[in-house]
């Protein structure tokens, strides 16, 4: 999971621009922005991230994300389908 | 009075008289056996015997017997084996013709000899009145009716000669020509048989009969139980015999003849006090309710006003059926319960806050989830109860049609805590609704389809340890799904990744899966022009339907079959659907949107635009309150297509707004799925906002879908074809299925005249012969097939 390469981040007013489009980020989604920024882009780490912040299982985490991508969508880079690994390895 | 001749009658005792052959009728009382005897015979000598106590009233040495013809009545009563010999005798006998009748069915005592000699039958069909002996019999007394209203006379006495005569007797008193004698007529019919059928038999089995009156059918099980008598196989053949008034079908479940039913009722009500028809109608619940036949349970506890079995049962029933389809089946009976006994229940208050939001009335769906609410938190009800609550409103949550899946995941993650923690049960329910689809199957999730890769890899795995046995295959089929749509990615990735979604939904999982997963691949096999892989699919999912026994799946699988023989407009197909597609003037459920987008479909394609608009425009307001995007796309694209055809320009803002929707999710299927109907729109579509690449892509495949199914939803512009006033009548006439005299009474011409008619119109159809004709004319959309109007 990565941003799209057009998008800006305004770390002190804790905004994501793209274009026109503006969104505020919500302070628990912070921390998630912050990994997309330092160029963390495998599932799996974000979902150790999820876990060890909101002491939570591994299905909470994967709840959590896919809340995540649900609500920033439009920021995030599209992938094909291939790379698409769902189940627990 | 006259005796009326009946023709069919008097032919059979003609050729039995003339063969000297012996006769057996066979007619219930009240159909004329013995006066039609009597009238034949009148110019000869007849010996009449009757049977009706059981035994032959009496028996003359036949060398004694001096008269030509031996009638015996009532042989159906006859048990008495010296007077069953008797007639045996008779039968023999050259002095004589023996004539025989009786109620039943012929006696099983006389079937041996039946293979030696030859009867004459004659049955209470030659019996019943026609019209021409309607009209004899009123016109014997003066009384000249209009040919219409004989017509419906008939009809009202279905020919039955005893009704007839009432029906006179009440004309002959002055009381006027109505629908009004008819109870009138049957309430003396009911008499006549109360006094001249019923009094014959024993009370045991006319208890028996009016404890089965309400029922339509029953088996001898049933009735057993219902009226506490063992031997009623013995009593039903004994109905069968002596008056064919109750008939069996090859599951051995027995039936009253419909007017022995309504005589039955008619006198149950004059019996039966109140208590004890409550009674009655308990124990057919309680054997109903024992044989899981949960409907009629409902009803029959219902009708006996046992509210609290009614209460139980719907709180069973809602437990063993998690579906939402049994809450619009037992709708009537939630309806019925008092707003007290519901409150008490957290089953029922759940099911009142489903049901309203599936007959589109979120305000009351919302009341009644705030109640669920309250009773969870409130301390004074029970603890198991309120967990029940609690459980009730995770799953409304969930499922709440309305609600349109607003915050789901966060529901989902809140849900899954709770279960962790031993504090809810989630219910079992169904992701598609029975639906052909995920992304727009039970709730409309296009918005996932933004991210949909993304998403599925957080969520596969969560939700299928959330939903068990309905998570299996669903987010391979749920991804194939939207990247369908899309229309980006390889087939080859799509049909595998469905194929794997089926393997996993076969292992454990549910049919609604398999369904949605078969839908998408018959899909995909058409884009291909792989018409015939895609009928193998369909015929193997209907295989599969049947081994699993998957009933709740036969509605939108017969949807799903129409919109497949749309592509190769199956008329017989399509007009089979339009009869028995559900009817949103009647009542709107939700559950059977996918129905109605066949049905609109269907209407279009059989040229019916103004019904198919109406039909589009009402569903537009549901797809708009609850947010069902992938649908309103859907609607808008065929509301489109219809007032193309209508030459509305309108056509063009709608096909728009559907094109500026479906280009956020770039959803190119659900345009070019719709090929040939939609190819004419795209190319006369001026300039838009939309992107040339989307625009393409749908034009691109909208073009392929035309040229391989030239006939989807089946368009022919209407020809220059004029016909005059009188070929137009003569037309819609041929079209109403009239024949050729008939149309000539009609519009009063000659044969001739008539001929000249046929003759031009067939010409300016380029028809050979009048079923061609018919055929033009439906197909240009110049007539449509009900009532031939033009």
């Amino acid at each position: 999971m990565r941003l799209k390469k057009q998008v800006q981040f305004d770390k002190n007013n804790m905004i994501l621009k793209l274009g026109n489009h503006e969104k505020k980020i919500n302070p628990e989604d912070d921390f998630i922005i912050q990994a997309l920024q330092n160029h963390v882009t495998d599932d799996a780490r974000f979902l150790r991230l999820v876990m060890t912040k909101e002491q939570s299982d591994e299905i909470e985490a994967g709840f959590r994300m896919a809340a995540f991508v649900e609500e920033y969508g439009e920021f995030l880079k599209e992938e094909p389908a291939g790379t698409i690994s769902y189940h627990k390895e | 009075m006259d005796y009326i001749k009946l023709p069919a009658v008097i032919e059979k005792l003609k050729s039995a008289e003339s063969k000297f052959l012996p006769v057996w009728i066979s007619a219930p009382t009240g159909y004329g056996k013995t006066s039609a005897i009597k009238d034949y015979y009148a110019f000869k000598s007849m010996l009449c015997i009757s049977g009706k106590n059981g035994m032959l009233d009496q028996r003359p040495e036949f060398s004694k017997i001096r008269q030509s013809v031996v009638f015996v009545d009532d042989v159906s009563f006859v048990a008495d084996q010296n007077s069953q010999r008797y007639i045996l005798s008779l039968l023999n006998q050259k002095n004589f013709q023996t004539i025989l009748a009786g109620r039943g069915k012929f006696p099983e005592w006389l079937e041996d000899i039946a293979l030696q000699i030859d009867f004459v039958f004659i049955s209470e069909q030659e019996f019943l009145f026609h019209e021409t002996q309607m009209i004899e019999l009123f016109e014997h007394h003066g009384i000249f009716l209009e040919k219409e209203k004989m017509e419906q006379l008939t009809r009202w006495t279905q020919g039955y000669p005893i009704a007839s005569l009432f029906y006179l007797k009440h004309i002959l008193n002055g009381e006027a020509f109505s629908l009004a004698l008819v109870e009138k007529v049957w309430d003396d019919v009911f008499r006549f048989w109360d006094r001249n059928i019923f009094e014959l038999y024993d009370s045991e089995l006319w208890n028996l009969m009016l404890a089965l009156a309400p029922y339509p059918y029953f088996s001898e099980d049933f009735a057993a139980s219902v009226t506490g008598v063992s031997v009623v196989q013995e009593w039903f053949l004994y109905l069968q015999k002596t008056g064919q008034y109750l008939f069996r079908n090859e599951n051995a479940v027995w039936k009253f003849r419909p007017e022995i039913e309504k005589f039955l009722c008619w006198k149950r009500k004059m019996v039966y006090s109140e208590e004890k028809q409550k009674e009655n109608y308990h124990r057919a619940a309680y054997w109903y309710e024992q044989h899981d036949r949960i409907s009629e349970a409902l009803e029959y506890y219902r009708l006996a006003g046992a509210e609290e079995q009614m209460t139980q049962l719907l709180i069973r029933n809602a437990a063993n059926h998690p579906g939402t389809g049994h809450y619009y089946d037992t709708r009537k009976y939630y309806e019925a319960l008092p707003e007290q006994t519901i409150l008490e229940n957290p089953v029922l208050i759940s099911g009142m806050s489903l049901l309203c939001s599936l007959m589109l009335n979120p305000q009351d769906s919302e009341k009644w989830y705030q109640e669920l609410k309250a009773f969870a938190e409130n301390p004074k009800n029970p603890k198991p109860k309120r967990k029940e609550a609690r459980n009730k409103l995770a799953y409304l949550d969930i499922a709440l049609p309305h609600r349109a899946g607003k915050g789901i995941i966060k529901i989902f993650t809140n849900t899954f805590r709770m279960v962790k923690a031993g504090e809810i049960r989630l219910q079992e329910f169904s992701v598609t609704s029975n639906i052909p689809a995920i992304m727009n199957g039970g709730l409309d999730f296009c918005v996932w389809s933004k991210n949909d890769t993304a998403i599925a890899r957080f969520l596969g795995h969560p939700l299928e340890i959330v939903l068990g046995k309905h998570g299996k295959g669903l987010v391979d089929i749920a991804l194939s799904e939207s990247l369908f749509e899309k229309g980006m990615t390889n087939p080859y990735e799509i049909v595998t990744r469905l194929n794997n979604g089926i393997a996993d939904a076969s292992n454990g999982g549910k049919m609604e899966m398999i369904f949605a997963a078969t839908a998408l691949l018959v899909k995909q096999h058409l884009l291909q022009g792989q018409y015939p892989t895609a009928k193998r699919r369909i015929d193997m999912f209907q295989q599969k339907i049947t081994e699993e026994n998957a009933s709740q799946l036969i509605p939108n699988f017969q949807a799903f079959c129409t919109w497949f023989a749309l592509y190769t407009n199956d008329k017989k197909i399509i007009q089979n659907y339009l009869e028995s597609a559900p009817d949103e003037k009647k009542n709107f459920y939700v559950l059977d949107r996918y129905r109605y987008m066949i049905k609109i479909r269907c209407l279009i394609a059989e040229n019916h635009l103004a019904d198919a608009l109406d039909l589009a425009c009402f569903l537009t307001g549901y797809f708009n309150s609850y947010q069902r995007t992938y649908m309103m796309i859907e609607n808008n694209i065929l509301k489109a297509v219809i007032l193309y055809r209508m030459e509305n320009e309108s056509w063009r803002s709608v096909l728009t707004e559907a094109l500026q929707k479906a280009e956020e999710f770039h959803f190119v299927r659900v345009f070019s799925l719709e090929g040939t109907a939609v190819l004419p729109l795209l190319m006369h579509l001026e300039k838009t906002d939309i992107s040339e690449e989307f625009l393409k892509a749908i034009m691109n495949e909208a073009k392929k879908m035309a040229l391989a199914y030239p006939d989807y939803l089946n368009y022919v512009t209407k020809p220059d074809i004029y016909f005059t006033d009188r070929e137009t009548q003569v037309l819609s006439l041929l079209c109403q299925g009239l024949s050729m005299q008939e149309i000539c009474n009609e519009c009063g011409i000659s044969y001739d005249g008539l001929k000249k008619h046929n003759r031009n119109i067939y010409q300016k159809l380029g028809a050979k012969n009048r079923a061609e004709a018919e055929r033009k004319v439906l197909q240009l959309g110049i007539i449509h097939r009900k009532g031939g109007e033009l």
